[in-house]
């Protein structure tokens, strides 16, 4: 009996059940599964507690073999298990919201009795933390790239549409704010040492977007200086016509310019 | 109106340009 050998606890895996490393019950049909039930709705560790009656093994049963509407979202085999209020069994839900494999600890109220390998990686990846650190990183992979790509000018690779999107999106971020010097310094070497295709005239356009991100920051002095920059890069001798009209244009629909007044 | 406009996330780009084109030296260079 449970309530003799103490705690037992049972991982959910697609469609069958372990049990420490052995498998302890399977069952592929599709409806009537009771882990493929369990693992539909999230289900990634059912613990037994000691203590657990009869009257509670037979009320999971009766949750875990009921036929559930699959078009339903309110019923599901969590929601049956919370309305039943277990004492004596507890789950470990894989969290909705969060693409990696974390377990949501508030939901089941219960402080971790073990910890797995699986919890100790998910635990190393916290979301929260993780876009943080992703953040951090594209803002030093979209320097890198454009160092990268001011370093070897005679063989520039064309940036992929998606890091030109990356840099674009970094640009626009007010707390890129300190380093959009630095990518105005790099964009500007790899404008002018590019060859004329989509890409190079994508970047241009970021640094368009560079002179509206300052104005709008109220960084008048600066926006005039990459507009300054940016015509000088136009008269630049060498540098492709195509290049050169794409700059004008540029800065001519961003340069300042009075409003009709008396 | 510079305060309105800065302060405006909408303000248009032909907006901005009107300013800048009255306060050229405001901010700092980088």
């Amino acid at each position: 009996m449970p309530g003799e050998v103490g705690e037992i606890e049972l991982f959910v895996e697609r469609d069958h059940l372990t049990f420490g490393s052995e498998t302890v019950f399977q069952d592929d049909h599709p409806r009537r599964s009771i882990p493929i039930k369990l693992d539909r709705a999230g289900v990634r560790r059912v613990v037994f507690l000691p203590g657990i009656e009869r009257p509670e093994v037979l009320n999971l049963l009766d949750v875990l073999t009921t036929e559930l509407d699959e078009t339903s979202i309110e019923d599901d085999v969590v929601t049956l298990m919370w309305q039943k209020q277990f004492t004596h069994v507890k789950t470990f839900v894989l969290d909705e919201l969060s693409e990696n494999e974390r377990f949501d600890e508030s939901k089941v109220g219960l402080s971790d009795p073990g910890q797995t390998e699986r919890e100790a990686e998910s635990a190393a990846q916290e979301p929260w933390v993780a876009s943080e650190e992703q953040h951090r990183l594209d803002v030093e992979n979209a320097r890198r790239l454009a160092e990268e790509c001011a370093g070897t000018k005679s063989k520039l690779t064309p940036p992929t549409p998606e890091e030109v999107e990356s840099l674009r999106r970094e640009v626009e971020l007010q707390e890129t704010c300190d380093v959009s010097g630095e990518l105005a310094d790099v964009l500007f070497d790899v404008v002018a040492g590019s060859r004329e295709d989509a890409s190079s005239a994508n970047l241009r356009n970021v640094l368009g977007q560079l002179v509206v991100m300052r104005m709008r920051t109220a960084d008048f002095a600066g926006a005039n200086g990459l507009i300054q920059q940016m015509q000088d890069l136009a008269k630049k001798r060498g540098l492709d016509p195509a290049q050169a009209r794409h700059l004008g244009e540029l800065t001519g629909r961003y340069s300042p310019r009075s409003t009709s007044r008396k | 109106m510079k305060d309105v406009l800065i302060a405006n996330p909408d303000a248009n780009v032909e907006e901005l340009q009107a300013l800048v084109a009255y306060f050229p030296r405001r901010g700092s260079s980088n």
